[in-house]
């Protein structure tokens, strides 16, 4: 903390404060004469009152001198800076962060927190002079600053901040941040960064900014108290492309964050039939919500979940694009030896009609546009891991016929995250069984079985195999066999966890096998191929989810030129769009700024939708607590109005106006009371 | 009775006292007959008692109508009114010159004047005594005109002297007075209460009537706002800086305690005390004699 006097000229009248000493030594030096009857009395009178008199006039003389020195330094006009400011003469450089982040809809009172930090960051401003330089970042999902550099024309920032509106967008703290150090770098002064928010959890925890050592950061929170919300969290088409007729689950996800249980009725929306469930959330809890839904043969449409309105009502409601496809898409790849089975695959693919083989090149596994709805591969060594493991984390179901020879650790990089590991013994060696083995169902209760539980279809492990790779159960990753061999060797193995694996042990080469000669073959792969896409949570990133605050991308085919092609919301509004040339031709909206559907259209033509969801990160409102936010190396400030006073300082002149007030009233209780105590008349006097 | 003008006596003065008469209840002794009762007995109007005769008492005054009821000689006895002696003690001391229009001594003369020439007027006789720390002068009783004529001419004369020292003075003059009467004191009465009373024990023990007056200024009575002044003592000439406003507390204290010690005393002693402010006048103080 230092003081800053604007008038430093006037020092020497600092001088005046011994005045009233001055005084008090003059006029008790000097006198008047005053002949009186007899001083006896007065000399008994001044034995008396000595005892109290000498500390009265110390506390008066003290009292005056210090309202002396108030006033003196009334006219020096002292300046306090606190919280590291002081630099009264020097160019201070500042950039505001403004959260404008959806979370900032709350409505604390009679405003919203936006409303709130718009009127605080005006409030920063306004402590800034002319020398000094500013910008304000308004903060989402991407951070948007008001000038490209630092300027000095604060009124302008005030109109902007004015004018700034509230996104349904998440928060990119550190992209905020990165973007204000950027804007300071280089400038002379005085740095700082403000940021203005309400400090979500969600967002800011765990947020390390990494700020330059002259950059100062100061955070003023504008959340205050409780704000319970529950909102939609998710709302998935298990699965994400379903066939014509098939019935398909839509998943809503529910969360209450609040600390008491709420019971919700989540409503489904297709087309215009309404479907409703209640759901009772515990605190702080989610719940799963399920709709069935059986599929028309119609061309894609939207479905959407909500829930009544609450206070935030921004995610209370989600939707969900269900794209049907006419044929599922049996990406095939097969390698070295496993191009009999590979065969087998495409042609029972081909025999269940709804089903499309694709034969594909190992190189077609790189390609980002791999549209294929299964993959199987046939012979694969494990190599290249990370491109089977990236269609998985897509939601694209795969089933593998390993090599031969190939070792039983490869499974893993394409299961989980892990560094490779050292190869292990185990390995798929193949096994001739001259006399056959037969295959038994393994998991009966399976939902791939459920088909044949009636007979109809026959039985689907029914054919023998001469040969088979030997494996046991414990060798593999965790999961259950489908179809094992009489002997217990795994025949047809479900990898367990998120990513939808299926291992092929059975070869499908006619001197190897009867398997795939069978007629419950084709109804067995059918089911197998429905029932692997189910339950896949990867499936819901086929979904087109667009995430407010970022663009919409759509690349035309050929036959549509892209001046031709709109984009607009589901009130018709259209949205800005632009021509990418450097990607190869791809239309790139402005940033969305509302959820809701979005449809591409060439005319009156939809050629495609994409659907714009609030983030889920914004729909828990809890705040971080003074302590965290003091932990991310700023200091904090209750109110714009502080870090105005901390940046321009606090005149104190007013405050020593009250002191001299305050001790002048002192002098005068201290003069009073003593007179009051004094009597003015001789008891008894007659007169 | 006077003739030329005196400052002390004034003719609106005499004009306005011929309403009043001194005649304090009190019993007196004196040679000549008078207006007042004495506790001799003699000859007068008055009857007192009978007493039984013994040789040598004046035939004349024995009741034969007793004697031929009784056949015993009883005397009728009267009350002997005799005049009365008052006796003015004027306080002349430096404290007395304290006051403006009029000052302490000036207001105590005005009363004194006005009191002998009543005390004339009604065939009594007035002595004069002016003292300070000592008896400075004293005139014995008379009752003439010219006798006033020279208290007067006194009073006019008088200043304010020394120190006062009242118990003294008094101790002095008391061999001074022969007959018992009224004793009037007028003084600012700055000694020692105790002493003072002392000092009048014989007087009270003798019979006399007494009467305090005690002279203040309304300036010694408040100590009005001076601000910080060096005091300096009119008898002393010491000199106490101090300031009016811290002393003013201390010294009315003081001021009171020092009055209710000569009130109670007086209460006691049966003496007559009275405040005699000079911002009043003092044709109030008459009443107090009167009781």
């Amino acid at each position: 903390m230092s003081v800053l006097f604007l008038n430093a000229v006037l020092w020497p009248l600092a001088i005046l404060v011994v005045l009233p000493l001055l005084v008090h030594l003059f006029a008790r030096a000097r006198p008047p004469l005053f002949d009186f009857s007899s001083v006896e009395f007065i000399q008994r009178a001044l034995r008396f009152t000595q005892l109290v008199r000498k500390p009265k006039d110390w506390l008066l003389l003290i009292l005056r001198t210090a309202a002396a020195g108030a006033v003196i330094l009334l006219f020096l006009r002292p300046v306090m800076f606190s919280h590291g400011g002081g630099g009264l003469f020097e160019r201070r450089n500042v950039v505001v962060i403004l959260d404008a982040s959806a979370s900032m809809g709350w409505t604390d009172g009679s405003q919203t927190r936006f409303a709130v930090a718009c009127a605080e960051a005006s409030e920063i401003l306004a402590g800034l002079s002319s020398r000094d330089a500013a910008d304000v970042i308004l903060a989402g999902a991407a951070p948007r600053a008001v000038f490209p550099a630092m300027g000095g024309n604060i009124g302008y920032l005030q109109g902007e901040v004015r004018r700034a509106r509230l996104t349904s967008e998440s928060l990119d703290p550190e992209a905020a941040l990165r973007q204000a150090v950027r804007l300071l770098h280089g400038q002379e002064g005085r740095k700082e960064i403000c940021i203005v928010s309400d400090f979500q959890a969600s967002n800011w925890r765990g947020v390390k900014p990494r700020l330059p050592p002259d950059v100062g950061l100061t955070c003023v929170s504008v959340a205050h108290g409780d704000a319970p919300n529950s909102a939609i969290l998710r709302a998935e088409i298990d699965p994400a492309r379903p066939l014509p007729g098939e019935e398909a689950t839509i998943l809503c996800e529910v969360a209450n964050f609040s600390a008491s249980p709420q019971r919700k009725t989540v409503v489904l929306a297709v087309e215009s039939a309404r479907t409703s469930r209640e759901a009772v959330i515990p605190p702080w809890g989610r719940a799963t919500v399920l709709f069935k839904q059986r599929i028309p043969s119609s061309p894609p449409f939207t479905v959407s979940v909500s829930l009544a309105e609450d206070l935030f009502p921004g995610d209370d409601r989600r939707w969900a694009l269900v794209e049907p496809t006419d044929v599922l898409r049996a990406g095939i790849v097969s390698f070295g030896a496993g191009e009999a089975t590979a065969t087998a695959w495409a042609r029972g693919c081909q025999a269940l009609g709804w089903a499309r083989p694709e034969p594909l090149t190992p190189a077609a596994l790189a390609n980002p546009e791999f549209r294929s709805d299964i993959l199987m591969l046939s012979g694969w060594d494990g190599s290249e891991p990370a491109r089977v493991r990236a269609l998985l984390e897509r939601g694209i179901p795969v089933v593998w016929y390993p090599a031969a020879g190939m070792p039983v650790s490869r499974l893993m990089p394409v299961l989980t995250n892990a560094a490779p590991v050292t190869e292990s013994a185990a390995k798929f060696v193949w096994e001739d069984k001259p006399g056959t083995v037969r295959l038994k169902v393994a998991s009966p209760d399976h939902p791939v079985f459920r088909a044949f539980a009636g007979g109809e279809y026959g039985d689907p492990a029914r054919g023998r195999v001469r040969g088979r790779y030997a494996v046991t159960s414990s060798q593999l990753p965790a999961g259950e066999p489908l179809l094992s061999y009489v002997d217990g060797t795994p025949a047809l193995w479900m990898c367990r966890g998120n990513l939808p694996l299926v291992l092929w042990n059975i070869p499908l080469d006619e001197k190897m096998s009867s398997f795939q000669k069978q007629g419950e073959f084709v109804p067995f792969l059918g089911e197998l191929l429905l029932g692997i896409r189910r339950g896949s949570p990867g499936a819901v990133r086929l979904a087109h989810d667009g995430i407010p605050g970022l663009a919409l991308t759509w690349r035309p085919g050929l036959e549509i030129r892209g001046d031709e092609v709109r984009l607009r919301g589901a009130d018709g509004s259209e949205v800005p769009l632009r021509l990418m040339e450097t990607a190869g031709g791809a239309l790139l909206s402005e940033p969305i700024e509302r959820p809701g559907v979005y449809s591409w259209t060439v005319g009156e033509r939809l050629i495609s939708r994409e659907v714009v969801n609030f983030p889920v990160a914004e729909s828990d409102l809890r705040s971080l607590s003074g302590a965290e936010i003091k932990g991310l190396g700023a200091l904090t400030a209750a109110s714009g109005r502080d870090v105005r006073e901390w940046q321009a300082g606090i005149p104190l002149w007013p405050r020593l106006l009250w002191i001299a007030l305050v001790l002048l009233l002192c002098e005068g209780a201290v003069v009073a009371f003593d007179s009051v105590k004094r009597p003015s008349v001789i008891r008894g006097d007659p007169s | 009775m006077t003739h030329r003008r005196y400052q002390y006596l004034r003719q609106e003065d005499i004009r306005r006292l011929a309403g009043f008469e001194f005649a304090p209840k009190a019993v007196v002794e004196g040679y000549y007959a008078g207006r007042h009762v004495s506790r001799a007995r003699g000859s007068s109007v008055e009857f007192r008692d009978y007493r039984q005769y013994v040789p040598g008492d004046d035939l004349s005054l024995v009741d034969w109508r007793v004697y031929g009821r009784t056949d015993r000689f009883y005397l009728r006895t009267y009350d002997h009114e005799t005049s009365m002696d008052c006796h003015l003690f004027l306080d002349s001391s430096a404290s007395m010159g304290f006051g403006k229009d009029p000052s302490k001594l000036e207001y105590a003369s005005f009363f004194t004047a006005c009191l002998a020439y009543l005390v004339i007027r009604g065939g009594d006789r007035v002595s004069l005594q002016l003292f300070d720390k000592e008896i400075r002068t004293f005139i014995p009783p008379g009752s003439t005109g010219s006798h006033l004529n020279g208290l007067l001419n006194l009073l006019e004369r008088n200043q304010p002297g020394e120190r006062t020292s009242l118990a003294e003075s008094l101790r002095a003059s008391f061999p001074l007075l022969k007959r018992r009467g009224i004793l009037v004191v007028v003084s600012d009465f700055f000694d020692d209460p105790a002493a003072i009373f002392a000092a009048l024990g014989p007087y009270l023990h003798r019979g006399f009537k007494v009467f305090l007056f005690h002279v203040l200024t309304p300036a010694e009575l408040e100590l009005e706002d001076k601000g910080l002044v060096a005091f300096r003592d009119l008898e002393t000439g010491q000199r106490v800086i101090a300031h009016t406003d811290d002393v003013r507390g201390g010294y009315l204290n003081a001021m009171t305690r020092h009055i209710d010690a000569l009130r109670d005393l007086a209460t006691r002693r049966n003496v007559d005390y009275t405040i005699a402010r000079t911002d009043t006048h003092f044709y109030s103080l008459f009443e107090r004699l009167a009781r």
